[in-house]
């Protein structure tokens, strides 16, 4: 017979273990692994900065655990993988045309970064020629990258449209493979660049927002 | 004793169940497809049309997804010697023998008889039912949401198609139709 201490403690531990599990994942098994599955965090922890190359909006959404939401997000590099370190792009534009025609322009930061957090049916009017930070997104859409580097400016279109998934990341993995063409980068050769150089790679600034 | 009749009966039934079912598949049986032609579905550029506009890594072009397209614009097929890569090089013969399966694969038995009449009303067809618009496709729902009109150039790109003859050289005045849907990025 099991004493009234001995009871009290089972439903003690019971009440814990509910609780933690239900704290520390969301009801969906699918996410929750894709998530783990990312690993821990890099050097620049639940900033604007972490994280370049993986897919922001599988945490950035609903189902979490980021806070802030995203409409979209991924992350720009200067050249395809090779066998340095990718060079991510500061500064350059990210020009989406939405299912409606209209057109969103962000920026990427220091780590090539770039985002649009969701305002659901909240959002300003998209402005014309300015980069965004609120939006949403009709699907499909098609986005290209530009950037200025000296004198030249340099576009480059994505060759198809994208159907539905808002982390670019999602299918734009490393290294390239049959089911991935690899990161978004801003020239296919280093010599495509002026001066044939990869720029050194910014210094990111302290902090950064969520 | 109703009780007892009931539980007496229940239980005949299950026994019976697997029998019932036991019947083995004739290996001898095939189903033929009268298909569209695999030509016409190059060279009008009804497979451009539907790589591009279907065919992307987040939909049709998904590993995993029904109605699976390969193309340079998505999924490559996978192999070690070409080591295709999407965007890197064109889409392969082998790709776009494998779309075309998969698209008269989708209903076979259902495309043959949508072929053999001249197609009068492709909407016969899931392929073309589902992508619609809602009131245009009898509620039936779309994951990637609706993606094709009635009478915009993809839908009848792909209705001309459906509906030319075997020796049909082209798709008649469709042709500029198909040309226009497959431009659409």
């Amino acid at each position: 017979m099991m004493s009234r201490r001995n009871t009290s403690l089972l439903w003690t531990t019971m009440a814990v273990t509910l609780a933690l599990s239900l704290g520390s994942c969301t009801m969906d098994p699918v996410h929750d692994s894709a998530v783990k599955a990312l690993g821990g965090d890099t050097d620049l922890p639940a900033s604007e900065f972490h994280r370049p190359g993986q897919p922001c909006v599988l945490c950035h959404s609903d189902k979490g655990p980021a806070e802030s939401k995203f409409a979209l997000g991924g992350t720009l590099y200067y050249l395809p993988p090779g066998k340095d370190e990718p060079v991510p792009v500061d500064g350059a534009e990210v020009i989406i045309v939405d299912a409606y025609k209209r057109e969103t322009r962000l920026i990427t930061n220091c780590r090539g970064n770039f985002f649009l957090r969701d305002c659901g049916e909240t959002c300003p009017p998209p402005r014309i020629n300015e980069p965004a930070e609120f939006g949403s997104i009709v699907y499909p859409f098609t986005v290209g990258v530009q950037k200025k580097l000296g004198d030249r400016v340099i576009y480059k279109p994505m060759q198809g449209h994208v159907g539905r998934e808002p982390s670019c990341a999602a299918c734009h993995k490393d290294p390239p493979f049959f089911d991935s063409p690899g990161h978004v980068y801003l020239v296919n050769q280093v010599n495509d660049l002026p001066d044939r150089k990869v720029p050194n790679p910014p210094a990111c600034p302290p902090g950064g927002e969520p | 004793m109703i009780a007892r009749l009931v539980a007496l009966t229940l239980a005949a039934g299950l026994c019976a169940l697997p029998f019932a079912c036991a019947e083995s598949p004739d290996k001898r049986r095939e189903t033929a497809v009268i298909a569209p032609s695999f030509e016409l579905y190059v060279k009008s550029g009804v497979d451009l049309y539907l790589t591009r506009r279907c065919g992307t890594l987040d939909c049709h072009g998904a590993p995993g997804r029904p109605l699976r397209f390969y193309s340079t614009f998505g999924l490559r097929i996978y192999s070690e010697d070409a080591a295709l890569v999407p965007g890197a090089q064109p889409t392969t013969q082998e790709e776009l023998r494998a779309n075309y399966e998969s698209v008269i694969g989708l209903e076979p038995e259902q495309m043959s008889r949508v072929v053999a009449e001249g197609a009068p009303d492709p909407r016969q067809l899931i392929l073309l039912r589902k992508p619609l618009f809602e009131e245009f496709a009898g509620g039936e729902r779309h994951k990637g949401g609706p993606v094709m009109a009635l009478n915009d150039d993809g839908y009848v790109c792909l209705s001309a198609w459906l509906a030319a003859p075997p020796d049909a050289k082209d798709l008649g005045p469709a042709e500029q139709n198909c040309r226009n849907a497959g431009a659409v990025r």
